[in-house]
């Protein structure tokens, strides 16, 4: 009890004098600003959250390599993700030879000079009983008033069945539809054109080009109406009942892809990179806390038992410090994993290669603050109060505990605070540097955007290194206010 | 009796730095063997290989029937099989490989990628190849640590006397956020900002090692090519590691400077720069001689995730490209090169440290 008031003396004390300064106050606001975030983030985190951010089902809902939406006040022309939930809508009923007709119509207004990125119909729902057959039917009335018919357009049997559960984003129908509506382009349109770029003849102007001997298309801004036919053939169902269903459905929705996607863009498989962001917070304090404990506890005991017995393990502990001081440290950690990267293939590979990383890190860490705890235990040790304490036969275990463990506290918590971000950092470079992990941190995202990312993808680049940076200004800070406790002479 | 103690300790230093620089290179022997990586690798080769007999059998006009295919095929396999000496243990092939390098018999790479890196031919001398590559590193990540040692050595004691002041403050707060931020993070947004945006920087580097060429061969007008290159990469060094030198190099000042013999030597009244010169240089010197050296000796072996995000063919980004491919032998060799520079700065240090200090002498 009396050790732990000692320490918790010493800390308090630690503390009072971190907050007198000023790169302490900032260090501390910064501090419970990441811890709150990564508590919070921890909580929210999705189970399995490696999967969860890898082939998340939701990413492909959202527009790819997008900048965030307040990009466009930097000069990018933005166009929003625009959501449209058809249960809300009230469709006009119609009903022709035993069918029961659904009509919605959708306006979309395009503002900017550009593109959308796609667009997605998706619908999940129960159907009640005797309806035999659903389809669905989508038109588009341009701005200038062309209508293409029927870019999708597809038929779901339910005999068997009555659920329908559907997701198309591609538009089956565009090449007819484009061929129908542009008669006059007929023999200069290309198929493979329409097929790949379908969102340039939905959403642009299409013109023939003498020059470059093809249809050119340009965006044409204005508002465009979808009109969405649901028909059900019946039997023995009132429209009403059908009605209900849909309404109650899971999903029933349009998506028009925007250009440009929430706070902090997506990367190249629309992943929502302020998610991946906000839950790399935990992960990144999570790694360079464990890394730095790791490394200081070894390195305290180390120096403890060096400093206290002397002798042979003394001097076999400061050589092995020295040899490992002159090995270089990069190399060998890119070396390892980059080893096990090509020769590890089990489903756990991302915390194999992160543990073994972080290993070497551990071991190759210790020496610089097992020297100082070994020279400070050295000079406790031939205090007085040491030798009058072994006089009346206190135990080693108690003497380390009670007389020089607690006045080592305050370089403990620097060495603690000083090598946090290095797991951090490490990490992250070697992600950069291609060794991939698989893990979603912080660096695993600039990995992704490195190899997968054009360097003008600022959005991608920038913030991932600007949190790791962050993290480790936080601790940089910390660290510089313990300083000066540790070394009194460096204060003014 | 003095000078037979100061051998004596030297060469107990040595054996060490000797045994550290064996550890390092059996460690790296051992990483490359004990994890299969290099099986994997020569596997991969010797299947590569076969696959492509196979094919050039079966596509030749005087095809052999299937069963003297797959003799031949078989036959090959096994050729290539003690070829690269996959019929013994990893370890029989790794040892005489670390015995060869620590001979420096360093041998010739058959990785393609790492020729690739120097642009020689392939299956080049590594020796060669490490020859060729140890210029481009030193012209770009050496010459900018040189450029930052001077900078922290001339602003260091200059501030040594301000301890507090708002130019002090502002130095400390500096080297703060650039202690945060990694090197290779600032080289990304400096090539984004410079060769993209601004597009007054290169965006490839590689075509550098012309104009070093042409240096290195005399031609004293491949100067500018090499600066047109060289500008960004080394003001990213400058401005991410100024802040921390700087800061160290003050620190260890002030040390000394709180020293009682400095406080008499102001009370006395001499001017500052006599202080700095007779009281505060010669005690502060091994610290920050120790720094400058095995700083500089640790720029040989590149900085390798700038080089890479560079794409700067030196030191560093030729060890990446023998760990991604494999290359045994030339890891092996990086690694004793990188130690070796090392544990000889080491080693220097050690001499120096009784010629500067008469304490050690004692």
């Amino acid at each position: 009890m009396s050790v732990l008031s000692k320490i918790y003396e010493s800390w308090s004390w630690i503390r009072k004098e971190i907050l007198s300064q000023v790169s302490g106050k900032v260090a501390f606001v910064l501090l419970i600003f990441l811890v709150v975030i990564s508590v919070y983030a921890a909580f929210l985190m999705p189970p399995d959250y490696t999967k969860y951010w890898d082939v998340g089902s939701k990413w492909v809902d959202n527009p790819q390599n997008a900048p965030p939406e307040w990009a466009s006040y930097l000069g990018y022309t933005c166009i929003p993700q625009t959501y449209y939930d058809l249960r809300s809508l009230k469709p006009a009923v119609s009903e022709a030879s035993a069918r029961i007709v659904f009509t919605y119509n959708i306006t979309y207004t395009l503002e900017a000079r550009d593109f959308p990125q796609g667009m997605r119909l998706k619908v999940y729902t129960t159907v009640p009983q005797g309806v035999r057959n659903a389809r669905i039917r989508v038109d588009v009335i341009k701005p200038d008033g062309t209508r293409l018919p029927a870019i999708i357009d597809i038929s779901i049997d339910l005999t068997n069945t009555s659920t329908i559960s559907l997701t198309i984003d591609k538009l089956e129908g565009i090449v007819t539809a484009v061929m129908s509506a542009y008669r006059d382009l007929i023999s200069v349109l290309r198929v493979e054109d329409i097929s790949i770029f379908p969102m340039k003849y939905i959403f642009g102007n299409l013109s023939y080009s003498e020059t470059l001997k093809k249809v050119e298309t340009t965006p044409l801004p204005g508002r465009y109406v979808f009109v969405i036919d649901v028909s059900f053939r019946v039997f023995n169902v009132q429209p009403q009942e059908i009605l209900r269903s849909v309404e109650k459905s899971k999903e029933f929705s349009l998506l028009i892809k925007g250009t440009c996607y929430g706070l902090m863009g997506t990367d190249y498989k629309g992943r929502d990179l302020a998610e991946g962001l906000f839950y790399g917070f935990p992960i990144a304090l999570a790694i360079g806390l464990l890394v730095a404990l790791a490394s200081t506890a070894i390195g305290v005991v180390a120096g403890l038992v060096s400093g206290y017995y002397g002798g042979f393990i003394d001097e076999s502990i400061q050589r092995t410090v020295d040899v490992m001081g002159s090995i270089p440290l990069l190399p060998i950690l890119i070396l390892v994993a980059q080893s096990i990267a090509k020769t590890y293939a089990g489903e756990d590979k991302p915390i194999i290669m992160l543990s073994a990383i972080f290993a070497v890190l551990i071991v190759f860490s210790w020496g610089g603050l097992a020297i100082i705890i070994r020279s400070m235990t050295l000079s406790i040790k031939s205090e007085l109060y040491v030798e009058a304490a072994k006089a009346v036969g206190a135990s080693n275990l108690r003497i380390i505990s009670k007389h020089i463990l607690p006045q080592l506290v305050p370089y403990i918590a620097a060495s603690l605070v000083y090598s946090t971000p290095n797991a951090i950092l490490t990490e992250a470079g070697l992600s950069v540097l291609g060794i991939k992990h698989g893990f979603p941190t912080w660096g695993n995202i600039l990995a992704d955007a490195r190899q997968y990312g054009t360097i003008s993808q600022w959005w991608w680049i920038l913030p991932p290194g600007f949190l790791i940076a962050l993290v480790s200004l936080t601790f940089v800070l910390l660290g510089l206010a313990l300083e000066k406790v540790v070394e009194p002479r460096l204060r003014r | 009796m003095h000078i037979l103690g100061v051998a004596t300790v030297l060469a107990r230093r040595a054996a060490f730095l000797a045994l550290a620089l064996f550890i390092a290179v059996f460690l790296t022997g051992l990483i490359l063997g004990a994890t299969g990586y290099i099986d994997t690798i020569i596997n991969s080769i010797i299947d590569e290989e076969v696959r492509a007999y196979r094919q050039a059998l079966s596509s030749s006009p005087q095809k052999p029937p299937p069963d003297e295919l797959n003799r031949l095929v078989e036959q090959r396999k096994q050729e290539l099989i003690a070829y690269w000496g996959m019929d013994k243990p990893w370890q029989a092939r790794i040892i005489p490989m670390i015995l060869n390098t620590l001979i420096l018999n360093l041998g010739r790479t058959p990785s393609p990628e790492v020729t690739n890196v120097a642009g020689l031919m392939p299956n080049s001398l590594i020796s060669d190849i490490i020859a060729t590559c140890l210029p481009r590193t030193i012209f770009m990540i050496t010459l900018a640590e040189a450029i930052v040692i001077l900078i922290a050595l001339v602003v260091g004691p200059f501030v040594v006397y301000r301890i507090g002041s708002l130019i002090d403050r502002l130095i400390v707060a500096y080297a703060a956020v650039m202690n945060a931020f990694p090197i290779w993070w600032i080289a990304l947004v400096m090539l984004l900002v410079f060769s993209y945006s601004f597009g007054v920087a290169p965006r490839q580097f590689r075509p550098v090692v012309t104009y070093i060429n042409a240096l290195l061969s005399g031609d004293i007008t491949a100067l500018t090519g090499v600066l047109n290159y060289v500008w960004l990469p080394i003001i990213t060094i400058v401005v991410v590691l100024s802040g921390p030198w700087i800061y160290s190099v003050r620190a260890m000042l002030i040390r000394v400077v709180k020293e009682d013999f400095v406080t008499a030597a102001m009370a006395r009244g001499l001017p500052e720069k006599q202080i700095l010169r007779r009281y505060i240089i010669r005690p502060a010197a091994s610290p920050i001689v120790t720094n400058v050296l095995l700083g500089l000796a640790g720029t040989l072996g590149g900085y390798i995730i700038t080089e890479s995000v560079f794409d700067w063919p030196g030191m560093g980004t030729l060890y990446y490209a023998a760990v991604t491919s494999g290359d045994a032998q030339t890891i092996l060799a990086l690694t004793y090169v990188f130690t070796l520079v090392y544990v000889i700065a080491r080693f220097i240090l050690e001499v120096l440290y009784v010629v500067l200090d008469p304490r050690v002498r004692l």
